[in-house]
């Protein structure tokens, strides 16, 4: 009997040190580095995964290459790329406006690219010495519960916000987003620093609600949480999709005469500066300019195409093309510019 | 005399520092990069900003948060105790079976789950404005908030509490309770005057973990819309290129959690273990009268909360996706799923290998203890601040390591080898080294007595430990966002990306689902092998 318990010991001693061997050896395999294969590129993106994904499937087919899509914050892949620098990891840096993108230039963190398929883009998209890239547009909109706001009573400004009917209405996406800063930098250089100063004092003082992203502030005002959110126009159509039912109005603030416009912004792309694999980050980037790669994205994510041919998505549901309404004389390159200021000025009024 | 005493010390001083060296660095690395970072430029102006940012505000509000969370754990925790072990409930034992259930449950995960039920139209709301007759425009009810989290972190970590004070409850002497209820004293003063003063400990303890872990807290807060140290370094992590404000901010949130713990090492005078045994003489159980059916209500209600609800909503989301399309999603994440098995298997091994060399060196060697120490400020480091200064200590001081898979298994060490050795380390200290010397005389080699006496000796404690480890590895959220390399993305991180992108939508609870199984598989083996010892990490 006593024997036998000994022996059972035995067994299980072995089973746990072979057990503990196995995984060992597993994980030293698994953490060799593996060989770069020729056709590999590794995308660094700040896009929604889910819907980015079919244009990166698009070009792993058009290119014949495996693509590594890194998705996080597109703030967390500057700051790696930075890190990186002496030893780039990733090739292609996708952002969500032209912030990160002409950060990383002044830092000289990206390389050159043109295309003969640039110059169909217009010229305030483009970086002043071609480093990054504009693939698509979004425009900032103002997003309203229309059980709660009948579209007569909709706020038709930006600055009527502050006003005390809309105390505790309103709601906006934290500087994770980086369209929030875009905004804020776009009215900085229209208004000047101390009428911007006021105007988010004003909202901060009105009850301006700071949530995570632009995702929580649709489903919040779509959920009645919230009367109004200041979001970009593309939240509009992705409620929409998931809830045709949604209670939901949509506002082009600022459209009149004396006003300054709503300010759009670019998607950007850039080449990281050392790439491994920059000659396919190339064909990449070229392959997004092209009317078919470009599809997807503007597709997918439902956005505002910049070269001509494509279909502007939610043209029915009262979506406006370029052109089709007001926006400030900005180039994207200014925009971009200020908002290390924003951070600095309003990045407490900013965080959820 | 005095130089003989010196010279006996220096090989042993030496040795301590050996062992001590590489883990300080492995601890105190990232938060010196962090300090460096953060400090670079001037402290005023450094010192303004955080005070915009309104940091002693935050610190009060985490504060509370901690204490209302520990409270609530407590009011859940130590009735359910007392019931399971003392009294005469019937379904005791399948209470008991299943209170620490809910350990398996990432509480993030339990958070996405609630808010799916308090969503501005969500189930909740509906039935409520139905029932009530109000409009169905605003939402009546909102989980988010101070309260909402408190309550979604309890009930997730709550059996920490049960499982430390059911613990001490079964080893507690019953003659000093008997004596009072002899002397007249009514059943309620006893528990008050006799019982509960008695459980000090164990309560410290299990409060102590319950605190540090709401402290410490990315996900639920971050999900459910609390504003948190953790959540504010987050935002500047991801939202800026600014080094100085999440980095100072986190060396602040270091200090805060260091002293903490400070306090907590004098309480309890080191660390903090117990493992469930059972008490020499069954207690005769406590009748619980007509207070039976209210308190059958509350344990229900408990696991209905902690565990009926999550696993139902879970399974009701995940059952929105046809079954091939759930399986394609699947086989598509498939690659994620074992990323994060393989990398939680060999950090709980190492992290166990780690605490028995740590436990072996303390009980025979008397050193180490410094070594423990640094671990533990390593548990105590919120997973976000140690993901940021991991990431950039890595990248300067090791350049070949940065970038792969060791580096995540290196962040689940130093956030987790303080759990394993309060099992598996602890469990080797208390070994009497008599033992293994007796064997030693018999003739065995120092392998032969590790393999014949020692191991065995332990190995109870080993499996326990090893599996909780597992599960603390598997479920790291806050610093595997940070630390994972390109294209090597965990469970947690995709169950995190989907819920961000589009909002907690069947294929985030199917991901869910399928972490809650991994880590209650191996939970339920070591209950239903009848192992008693489930050993409690703080």
């Amino acid at each position: 009997m006593q024997r036998m318990h000994i022996r059972e010991h035995h067994r299980w001693k072995w089973a746990s040190v072979g057990a503990v061997l196995l995984i060992a050896l597993l994980g030293s395999v698994w953490l060799l580095p593996a060989p770069a294969a020729a056709g590999e590129l590794v995308v660094y993106s700040g896009r929604k995964e889910e819907l980015i994904r079919p244009a990166i499937q698009a070009a792993e087919k058009a290119l014949n290459v495996k693509i590594t899509l890194f998705t996080a914050g597109a703030g967390e892949l500057a700051r790696r790329i930075e890190l990186e620098k002496a030893s780039p990891r990733g090739d292609v840096f996708i952002g969500t406006t032209a912030g990160f993108a002409e950060l990383m230039r002044e830092k000289g963190l990206l390389d050159t690219f043109t295309s003969p398929l640039l110059k169909e883009i217009p010229a305030e998209f483009r970086a002043p010495d071609n480093t990054w890239v504009p693939i698509t547009a979004r425009v900032r909109v103002l997003m309203t519960n229309s059980n709660l706001v009948r579209p007569q009573e909709a706020p038709r400004s930006y600055f009527e916000l502050t006003d005390p009917r809309w105390k505790g209405k309103i709601a906006i996406a934290s500087m994770g987003e980086r369209t929030t800063v875009g905004w804020l930098a776009a009215i900085l250089a229209v208004k000047g620093e101390e009428f911007t100063k006021k105007y988010v004092a004003g909202l901060r003082a009105n009850g301006l609600k700071v949530l995570k992203n632009n995702t929580e502030v649709r489903k919040a005002v779509a959920g009645g949480e919230y009367a109004v959110g200041i979001t970009n126009h593309y939240y509009y159509l992705l409620q929409l999709q998931g809830d045709p039912k949604s209670p939901l109005g949509l506002v082009y603030p600022d459209q009149g005469p004396a006003d300054m416009g709503t300010p759009v912004f670019s998607i950007t792309a850039a080449l990281i500066k050392g790439a491994k694999n920059a000659e396919t980050g190339r064909s990449f980037l070229e392959f997004l300019l092209t009317p078919e790669g470009n599809r997807h994205l503007v597709e997918g994510e439902f956005e505002i195409p910049l070269i001509p041919g494509l279909h502007l998505p939610g043209a029915d549901k009262g979506i406006k093309g370029l052109g089709q309404f007001k926006r400030p004389s900005l180039t994207q390159a200014q925009i971009a510019d200020l908002e290390p200021k924003v951070e600095r000025f309003f990045g407490s009024a900013l965080t959820p | 005399m005095a130089t003989s005493v010196a010279q006996a010390l220096r090989p042993r001083a030496l040795r301590d520092l050996g062992l001590l060296l590489p883990v300080a660095a492995l601890v105190l690395g990232p938060v010196g990069f962090l300090a460096w970072m953060g400090l670079g430029g001037g402290i005023g102006d450094l010192l303004a900003r955080l005070n915009e940012l309104g940091v002693l505000a935050t610190v009060g509000r985490v504060f509370l948060l901690a204490c209302t969370t520990t409270l609530l754990a407590a009011m859940m925790g130590v009735p359910l105790a007392w019931l399971t072990v003392r009294s005469d409930l019937p379904g005791r034992r399948f209470i008991r079976w299943l209170v620490p259930l809910p350990l398996a449950i990432p509480p993030y995960i339990g958070a996405i789950v609630y808010q799916i039920l308090f969503a501005p139209a969500g189930p909740l709301n509906t039935l409520l404005a139905r029932l009530l007759g109000l409009p169905r425009e605003t939402p009546i009810v909102t989980i988010y908030g101070l309260p909402g989290a408190a309550w979604v972190l309890s009930l997730f970590i709550f059996p920490y509490i049960f499982l430390l004070v059911a613990g001490g409850l079964e080893r507690m002497s019953l003659s000093l309770e008997e004596v009072a209820r002899a002397s007249g004293i009514s059943r309620w003063a006893v528990f008050f005057q006799v019982t509960l003063p008695m459980l000090r400990p164990a309560l410290l303890g299990g409060g102590l973990m319950v605190f540090l872990y709401a402290w410490a807290d990315f996900g639920v807060v971050s999900l459910l819309r609390v504003r948190t140290l953790t959540t504010i370094v987050f935002d500047y992590v991801q939202g800026t290129m600014d080094w100085t404000i999440p980095a100072s901010l986190s060396v602040f949130l270091t200090l805060i959690t260091t002293a903490v713990l400070a306090i907590q090492l004098r309480i309890l005078g080191g660390g903090t273990y117990a493992q469930v045994t059972s008490a020499s003489r069954p207690a005769r159980p406590v009748p619980v009268g007509r207070w039976r059916i209210p308190a059958m209500l509350f344990g229900f209600l408990v696991l209905l909360c902690a565990l009926g609800v999550p696993l139902g909503v879970l399974a009701y989301q995940a059952s929105r996706l046809s079954l091939p399309a759930a399986w394609s999603f699947l086989s598509q994440q498939s690659s994620f799923i074992w990323n994060s098995v393989w990398t939680a298997a060999f950090g709980a091994t190492i992290a166990i290998a780690l605490a028995l060399v740590i436990g072996w060196f303390q009980a025979r060697r008397r050193i180490g203890r410094g070594v423990s120490i640094m671990f533990q400020i390593g548990y105590a480091i919120p997973g976000t601040v140690l993901g940021l200064g991991m990431v950039g200590f890595f990248h300067v001081a090791f350049p070949w390591l940065y970038g792969s898979p060791i580096v995540l298994v290196l962040g689940y060490l130093v956030l987790f080898v303080t759990p394993a050795f309060q099992g598996a380390g602890a469990a080797l200290a208390q070994i009497s080294a008599s033992l293994e010397d007796a064997a030693r005389g018999l003739g065995r080699g120092p392998l032969g007595t590790f393999r014949e006496v020692t191991f065995p000796l332990v190995r109870p404690g080993l499996v326990g430990s090893w599996v909780l480890v597992f599960i603390l590895c598997m479920r790291e959220l806050a610093a595997t966002l940070i630390l994972r390399p390109p294209g090597f993305d965990t469970l947690p991180v995709r169950i995190w990306i989907h819920t961000m992108d589009v909002g907690p939508v069947p294929t985030a609870a199917l991901l869910a689902l399928v972490l809650v199984t991994i880590v209650a598989l191996p939970w339920l083996g070591l209950i239903l092998m009848g192992r008693r010892g489930i050993p409690v990490g703080w």
